[in-house]
């Protein structure tokens, strides 16, 4: 039974290895994206680079605690694993019979297809150590041992996670599924992430209406940069809502915030050159009282996507906001909505639906079985969130589309996956664990 | 006029043949890719990071061709509970740098000198209780290092680091400092000397009563007229500096003017800190002394203060000689 096991893991390493290729190589397209002329150690798990002038610039990772490794890629206090363990990061380094795994550097391993030498080998999780990973999709962390003169994969002596229980992001106390165009309402309890942006204006004394948000640490939202287009980043000039059922009452659920701050993205361009590239922004935010949300049934922080999450196509996700509609519709849905929307295939997308000069690797685009829904105007900057590890991420940012619910038109959304680099670095959070909940 | 070709290609090939040659790679000690050094660069390059914790070290070598005149360092400290070592060695022969520094020393059961230890990324410099290191080569001396810029150019740099070392030209403090910028290189060498817990931000040091000019930038950006401010100097920094080079991201003609302690003026550091290669350096004595350089050159060298009006002579000279030159056509055409 354990040959065949050992025989099947093999296997799957082989049939994988040309998969894995693939996906080596857009990864290493996404990182050099961010090295600009600045040294970079590419940190992760909120890691700080430093780097030492009189000594050419070298540079290390200095790791927030919890973590450790050259680019704090490994997770010292992992107990367990998710799922099949890809994402595996922990220091288990023994199999189920108690001996020791080859480091993944050995010189024995150079062979195999799967050793410290890959290119993507950061990624896969893969470095100078020998402890347990699942770099190819199999059903738990193994690594390879020797016996004798044989080098081989055995499955590791790790247990599967129960379920998190230290973290309180993407889960909501009711879910249930709506729509926005051609929808129906969404309790604040299922989309406690969502904040209401307004402009207020000092002039009349009002509130006017500019995008959604999300909530993705008690003091910061998310949202898109081109919310702050027509009136300005000057902060002063905005007021924040959570906890918001309606657009135009107050009730004692929802929490009040000034804004400390907004950073829009520098790679931003306007509109008027036709593309929304780099489309989000942060918000601080603060109430009266100088306090951040608090949590409760009707605020709650959505989990950021893990760094290399790539959803598959035909996912279905879901859209909220307060947006018209319809677009022609003349005034905004008071009233929160959801909407299903399935994921799109980024070629579909591109190239058929829009065409690359609009759409790029850093959008993600959606639509609703037979284009019924979609979000529309109003919906700017709110979430579009998918279920992963069984709680709701942050994948995507409401950016825009030609119309709303139009066949063969999807609504496109900033790809978040993209920015957890650009997030951290601006939030400048050094214990941002797992990209995940707020602390 | 074969002979002529054929002297050309000899030429060509010497050129070639002076190129030098360097491992160059960023990872472990199990180097083999190889690079052709660029004109400037003559010596070839090996730096070595280490870092040790209780169970298990790490070691990231860079290799590569580097210009001449860097010096060769090694600092060892504690950060985060963890022993950094830093080490940089240069030589100049093909393929000269394929052994890694030692960064250990030799562990020998000589006890050499204890210094204090921290370093600025985990807040130790500022504590009242420092750790203390024990110095793993004879050569090594304590060492208290302060590299402060802003605004900051690389946030992340590590501004303050106190152990041991070895700091090429550093029996005198060696100290460079400009509105934005501070630097200073101190060794000692008797046990646990390194004992200045001054924040050189929170509290500069005494001014020393010399004015010099300074900026940073080129004569277009930074060093421009209008930018160029009076400074005045702080402690050992008795001396005003100038200097030009090329700027390894924006070019030639990077200028730089500030205060410097005499020791700086001969030292390599101007280009290592500010990232200048081809760099022409003047230290003089007394207040706004450091006023030649303004277009972004170092005018030629005054052979005597009398000859003043004698170095502008040539100068017409020369200038003449290449007019005509210019102006009068070559013969064979």
């Amino acid at each position: 039974m354990r040959l065949l096991i050992l025989i099947s893991l093999t296997l799957g390493a082989l049939v994988t290895s040309q998969e894995s290729a693939l996906t080596r190589q857009r990864l290493h397209k996404l990182r050099s994206k961010y090295k600009s002329g600045h040294p970079d150690c590419n940190c992760l798990n909120g890691g700080t680079c430093i780097s030492y002038q009189l000594f050419s610039q070298i540079n290390r990772c200095l790791c927030p605690k919890g973590y450790d490794g050259e680019h704090c890629e490994i997770d010292t206090e992992s107990q367990c694993y998710k799922e099949d363990g890809q994402d595996y990061r922990g220091t288990v380094s023994k199999n189920e019979e108690n001996e020791e795994c080859l480091s993944w550097d050995s010189p024995s391993l150079s062979r195999w297809p799967y050793n410290a030498g890959l290119r993507n080998s950061l990624q896969l999780g893969l470095g100078k150590h020998n402890y347990c990973r699942n770099p190819n999709g199999r059903s738990k962390p193994w690594c390879y041992i020797k016996k004798g003169y044989r080098t081989l994969p055995t499955v590791c002596d790790i247990q599967q996670c129960h379920r998190e229980i230290d973290s309180t992001c993407g889960q909501r106390s009711f879910s249930k599924y709506f729509k926005i165009v051609s929808g129906s309402i969404a309790a604040i309890e299922s989309q406690p992430w969502i904040a209401t942006i307004f402009y207020y204006s000092k002039r009349t004394e009002k509130n006017v209406f500019v995008c959604g948000g999300s909530l993705i640490d008690p003091c910061w939202v998310l949202t898109a940069a081109h919310c702050f287009s027509a009136r300005g980043t000057d902060s002063s000039d905005y007021r924040v809502f959570l906890g918001k059922s309606k657009l135009d009452a107050t009730d004692d659920k929802e929490q009040t915030f000034q804004v400390e701050q907004i950073i829009t993205h520098e790679g931003y361009m306007e509109e008027n050159t036709g593309s929304y590239n780099n489309d989000i922004a942060l918000m601080r935010i603060k109430s009266a009282s100088g306090h951040c949300a608090a949590e409760s049934d009707y605020v709650k922080t959505i989990c950021l996507p893990a760094e290399n999450l790539v959803m598959r196509d035909n996912t279905q996700c879901e859209v909220s906001g307060y947006g018209k509609e319809n677009n022609l519709d003349l005034y905004y849905s008071k009233i929160l909505k959801t909407a299903n929307v399935n994921l799109i295939s980024q070629s579909l997308c591109r190239d058929e639906y829009y065409d690359p000069n609009k759409v790029n690797d850093n959008m993600v685009c959606a639509g609703g079985v037979q284009w019924k829904t979609d979000s529309c105007k109003g919906d700017s900057g709110g979430p579009l969130i998918c279920e992963h590890n069984g709680r709701m991420s942050l994948y995507g940012i409401v950016s825009w589309g030609e119309g709303c619910a139009k066949e063969n038109r999807p609504g496109v959304y900033t790809r978040v996956t993209r920015y957890l680099s650009w997030i951290d670095s601006n939030i400048r959070r050094v214990h941002f664990k797992s990209r995940g909940p707020p602390k | 006029m074969e002979s002529v070709w054929g002297g050309v290609l000899l030429a060509a090939l010497l050129s070639q043949a002076a190129a030098l040659r360097c491992y160059s790679c960023d990872g472990d000690r199990s180097c083999l890719e190889t690079e052709d050094c660029r004109e400037e660069q003559g010596w070839c390059r090996t730096t070595s990071l280490t870092m040790i914790a209780r169970s298990r070290s790490a070691e990231r070598i860079q290799k590569g061709c580097e210009m001449e005149g860097k010096p060769n360092n090694s600092v060892s400290f504690f950060s985060h509970g963890q022993i950094v070592l830093l080490a940089e060695e240069h030589c100049a022969t093909d393929l000269c740098n394929q052994r890694a520094p030692n960064g250990l020393g030799s562990f020998s059961s000589v006890t050499y000198l204890e210094c204090l230890s921290c370093s600025a990324s985990d807040h130790s410099c500022s504590s009242p209780s420092m750790q203390r290191i024990r110095c793993l080569d004879p050569q090594e001396q304590c060492v208290d290092i302060t590299a402060i810029s802003m605004p900051e150019k690389f946030p992340q740099d590590e501004r303050r680091i106190k152990g041991c070392g070895q700091i090429s030209r550093c029996q005198e403090p060696l100290g460079f400092h400009t509105q934005d910028s501070f630097y200073l290189l101190q060794c000692c060498n008797s046990s646990l000397c390194n004992n200045d817990t001054r924040d050189y931000q929170e509290s500069p040091l005494p001014l020393n009563g010399v004015t010099c000019y300074a900026c940073e930038g080129n004569s277009s950006h930074g060093c421009a007229p209008e930018n160029i401010t009076p400074l005045q100097c702080q402690g050992p920094m008795t001396h005003c500096i100038e200097a030009v080079g090329s700027h390894e991201l924006a070019g030639p003609g990077a200028m730089l003017k500030g205060c410097a302690s005499p020791a700086w003026c001969n030292a390599p550091y101007v280009s290592i800190y500010k990232g200048l290669s081809g760099v022409q350096a003047r230290c003089c004595h007394g207040n706004f002394c450091n006023s030649w350089i303004q277009e972004g050159f170092l005018p030629p060298a005054r052979r005597s203060w009398a000859g003043h009006r004698l170095v502008a002579q040539p100068a017409l000279l020369y200038s003449t000689i290449l007019l005509a030159a210019l102006v009068l056509p070559p013969s064979h055409s």
